[in-house]
């Protein structure tokens, strides 16, 4: 366990230099195996990991998602979504702020990525909450949160990989993200109401809707024919995920070539931004299953189960340990470096607890609640400072905001997250429930 | 996952970097965007065929993966030359330009050590795939010429990283 | 001191994991009087196929898994466990799988690099279907039925099924959606992948249709690492022992299972004579190619086969 620990250290160590994660884990995985076994093991295993990471089905889902949601972002339903969401909550005071979260949520239906839900809404949302006046804070706070909705509502390349990690069913991780990325929706809005409330200097009132036409109309139908298309094939068993996102992504070109929104050369550049990132993923796919396999010879996950069981602590205890762990690694770590890291560790727990909830006791469920557990904490770390890549997009994106305005933008969000968390964890049937009817 | 950074694209490799960058997508990107769109037509046509004319793709699965670890390792190279795997920039505010250098060119020898390291296990792995003639379960594919094509791969990203670790870009 | 690292893929809680690897990596422990330790790692350090690799690369010491994993030659001579009329529960096969395959077809000198401690088969192999009753094989003409590949598929396909591929935790959904008719699986299968409801009718044979052969191994050099008395006390507890042991934990498996098939209401019937004679028919031809092929390094396969029914008490 302490060889563990150094081995995290070292990690932590290589990344503040900077060293790309990926690199930085397979590197320490690797020589921290060889220490403990041997390098003749270690080299065999390095190359066997290697080749074996990038050879798997269920994974082949991740470039097909990734590029369905790039594909729609050229096409730019997401300003139809948007139009759309103002038309529901433009006339009150922060209705914009409203339509953003509102449209995040519905962009992230067909988008597997926070980042890339964050960077799209942010070019739709942001330029029309600064023409009304909107204050920085409330306009960009409402995008970055918005956004780490990408990852709960299905589909979502953190619950492909945590199933992956746990060999739990894709498709009920999916199923699973419905209720509590629906949850997050509308505390995100009740978010936004209770800031206006409060201050309202910080949103105008604003009595014109965004201007919307046709194609925009043809836009949001599309996107919504696309997810009940996933959802239902996915939840009836018509098709396996990896189908739903060949054929999604099929359906998207259709409708961007449909719309005539997209050039060939936003369509080449969204081909290519798809290949980069999903050879990004695997690298650190590859790298975290080296210096996984190193903290599992060690003995962690064991020496933490015993630990625990010998303590005797109770559940919530464990499970509230547990989220601390991820919120302050949530600080400096990305998502989905997190989840590569932690999972692996904590998952195995999920077999040993005895939890009292009758849905729990099934190992299965257990893993399916703790993915969506997981999967919020995730959600926080991306709005969480120093590191939050959320809000770095937005940054990104808006050069002349601050990052300190961003993160105190997301404020009242990140307290909404919380609140979530702690339903979440306290009520397993909201995170359960459409698993359980399926 | 795509990183937002719209600026780390064109200044990586010094004045070159456009060159090769450009090289780079128009052979490795295609290849990669080719078997992307090769992926998404194996599923849709074992779809469409298994609902529509009863007549599933048998073995579809075997092909997916296939092309999934091809389509991984080509687009590595491209990756690592635009500088998109995941950092972490927490110490980058009050350092000196000196310092910043200093830090890149570390952490671009680092990665080309450890990329040339994966290439030669890659290599080696395949090598041994070759002899042992280790093939796909249902479809019989040969698995070597995959591995090759990783350690190439690999290799590839690791020139990148070394020229990088070489001549460090100014900022970032 | 020795502590053993065994890397294990199947899920926790399966039941050979539970009732058979674990007791017996404890039971090493007991044996060797705390000289020899194993641990069960919680998370196995590669993918399943590459297990056999990875005790002999000595990425872990223990590991298990399918000869069929590998699909080239290195285990030739393992697949006469794979054959029809194998054994009509785990433990006999599993026994006669271990006494045949060690001893006439020199198992050792196939498993290269490593300490072979077990093999093992798991229940008889039976064919289900959610279409009709299988009487001859004209039934099975023009079905769709899911096989893992090797012997079984071709026999499927030799008796007219139209075969598909496809992984195991696919079925349930392929079934349900009517994507295929059927699935050669044992009965343990059945009820683990939950498909009693997509499932109407179970067709079996005696010594079962197919098996699959597993694998119990350890990185050699543990192995030499260990003293002679420890050693000769780990493999009083493995080998034929062994195979009774996980072919006890397979067997209870498969009676909670065929409990279950029962009260899900699906018919299981004896193949009528005559399909088992066509069935016996195109065994026979894949067992002489397969007999011919390990005589040129000059084994009896036909006599290895008849020793294996014999030993497992099949009458056919
Ligand atoms: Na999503
Ligand atoms: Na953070």
């Amino acid at each position: 366990m302490l060889e563990s620990l150094i081995g995290f250290a070292v990690l932590l160590g290589l990344i503040l230099l900077r060293v790309p994660i990926a690199f930085a884990m397979a590197a320490v995985g690797g020589i921290g195996f060889a220490l403990l076994r041997g390098w003749q093991p270690a080299w065999a295993m390095t190359g066997q990991i290697a080749f074996d990471s990038a050879l798997s089905y269920s994974l082949s889902v991740i470039p097909l998602f990734i590029f369905m949601g790039n594909v729609l972002a050229a096409s730019g339903v997401a300003h139809g979504l948007f139009a759309a969401a103002d038309r529901l909550f433009g006339r009150t005071r922060g209705g914009l702020a409203m339509a953003s979260v509102f449209s995040c949520g519905g962009f992230s239906a067909v988008c597997g990525s926070s980042l890339a839900t964050a960077a799209t809404m942010s070019k739709v949302a942001m330029p029309s909450m600064r023409k009304f006046g909107y204050d920085d804070r409330l306009a960009t706070g409402s995008i970055a949160a918005g956004g780490t909705l990408g990852i709960l509502i299905p589909p979502s390349v953190i619950l492909i990989i945590y199933g992956l990690l746990t060999e739990t069913n894709i498709s009920k991780l999916f199923i699973a993200g419905i209720i509590p990325g629906i949850l997050g929706v509308l505390l995100y809005l009740m978010a936004v109401k209770i800031t206006v409330w409060l201050k309202p200097e910080l949103a105008p009132d604003v009595t014109e809707n965004e201007p919307m036409d046709t194609s925009d109309l043809i836009g949001v139908f599309c996107v919504l024919g696309l997810f009940t298309f996933i959802m239902v094939g996915i939840y009836g068993g018509f098709f396996t995920p990896t189908e739903a996102a060949g054929t999604g992504a099929g359906a998207a070109v259709l409708i961007a070539v449909g719309l005539r929104t997209m050039s060939f050369r936003d369509f080449m550049t969204a081909t290519f931004d798809s290949v980069r990132a999903t050879a990004m993923i695997f690298a650190v796919i590859i790298g975290a299953e080296l210096f996984s396999n190193f903290v599992n010879f060690a003995g962690l996950p064991d020496g933490l189960a015993s630990l625990v069981l010998d303590l005797e602590m109770p559940v919530w205890a464990v499970i509230l340990m547990i989220v601390v762990i991820y919120m302050v690694l949530g600080c400096v770590l990305e998502s989905l470096s997190m989840v590569l890291l932690t999972v692996p560790v904590f998952y195995p727990l999920m077999y040993e607890l005895p939890f009292t909830n009758e849905l729990l006791q099934d190992p299965e469920y257990a893993l399916i609640w703790f993915a969506i557990v997981v999967v919020v904490v995730t959600e926080i770390s991306l709005i969480t400072p120093p590191v939050g890549m959320n809000v770095f997009v937005l940054k990104s994106v808006l050069k002349d905001v601050s990052l300190g305005t961003i993160f105190r933008g997301v404020l009242p969000f990140w307290l909404a997250d919380i609140a979530r968390l702690a339903l979440l964890i306290a009520v397993p049937w909201l995170s359960l429930w459409l698993v359980t009817a399926m | 996952m795509a990183q937002p950074d719209p600026q780390k694209t064109d200044d990586v490799l010094g004045q070159n970097s456009l060159d090769i960058g450009l090289i780079m997508q128009n052979s490795l990107g295609v290849a990669a965007g080719l078997l992307l769109f090769c992926l998404i037509l194996v599923t849709c046509v074992d779809v469409v065929g298994r609902y529509f004319f009863s007549a599933p793709l048998s073995g579809a699965f075997e092909v997916t993966e296939i092309m999934l670890a091809a389509l991984v390792f080509t687009a590595l190279p491209l990756t690592t030359e635009r500088r998109e795997h995941i950092e972490v920039d927490l110490l980058n505010v009050g350092l000196s330009d000196k310092f910043q250098k200093l830090l890149s060119a570390f952490a671009g020898l680092f990665s080309a050590a450890l990329l040339a390291t994966l290439a030669w296990r890659l290599a080696s792995h395949a090598a041994s795939s070759f002899e042992d003639g280790a093939v796909t379960n249902a479809l019989s594919i040969p698995l070597a010429p995959f591995g090759f094509l990783a350690a190439f791969s690999c290799m590839v990203s690791a020139c990148i990283a070394f020229l990088r670790g070489i001549h460090p870009p100014r900022n970032r | 001191e020795t502590t053993l690292a065994l890397s294990s893929w199947l899920p926790p809680r399966h039941p050979i994991v539970v009732n058979a690897i674990k007791p017996w990596a404890k039971e090493i422990e007991d044996v060797t009087e705390g000289r020899v330790k194993v641990r069960v790692l919680a998370k196995p350090l590669g993918a399943p196929p590459a297990h056999y690799d990875m005790a002999a690369d000595g990425i872990a010491d223990i590991t298990y898994g399918l000869h069929s994993f590998t699909k080239d030659d290195r285990f030739e001579r393992s697949r006469i466990g794979q054959f029809s009329f194998i054994g009509d529960d785990a433990v006999s096969g599993s026994k006669a799988f271990w006494e045949v395959y060690t001893g006439q077809l020199d198992a050792q000198a196939e498993h290269e690099g490593v300490k072979l401690l077990g093999l093992f088969v798991h229940g008889p192999g039976v064919l289900h279907n959610n279409v009709r009753e299988i009487t001859t094989s004209d039934d099975l003409d023009g079905l769709k039925i899911r096989v893992p590949g090797g012997y079984i598929a071709d026999l499927m396909s030799d008796l007219g099924a139209e075969t598909l591929f496809m992984s195991s935790g696919e079925v349930f959904e392929k079934l349900s959606r009517g994507v295929i008719d059927g699935v050669t699986f044992t009965y343990e299968a059945l009820t683990a992948f939950k498909l009693t409801d997509d499932l109407k009718h179970t067709t079996k044979v005696p010594g079962g249709l197919y098996n699959t052969t597993w694998f119990l191994v350890m990185n050699e050099g543990a192995w030499n690492g260990i003293s002679e008395d420890d050693r000769a006390a780990i493999e009083a507890i493995s080998g034929a022992a062994f195979a009774e042991r996980i072919g006890e934990a397979w067997n209870a498996a498969d009676e909670a299972a065929i409990a279950k098939i029962a009260e899900a209401g699906i018919e299981v019937s004896e193949a009528p004579d005559a399909l088992l004679n066509t069935i016996k028919d195109a065994a026979a031809v894949h067992e002489k190619t397969w007999s011919d092929a390990i005589a040129e390094d000059g084994f009896d396969g036909v006599a290895a086969l008849t020793a294996m029914r014999k030993a497992s008490g099949v009458s056919f």
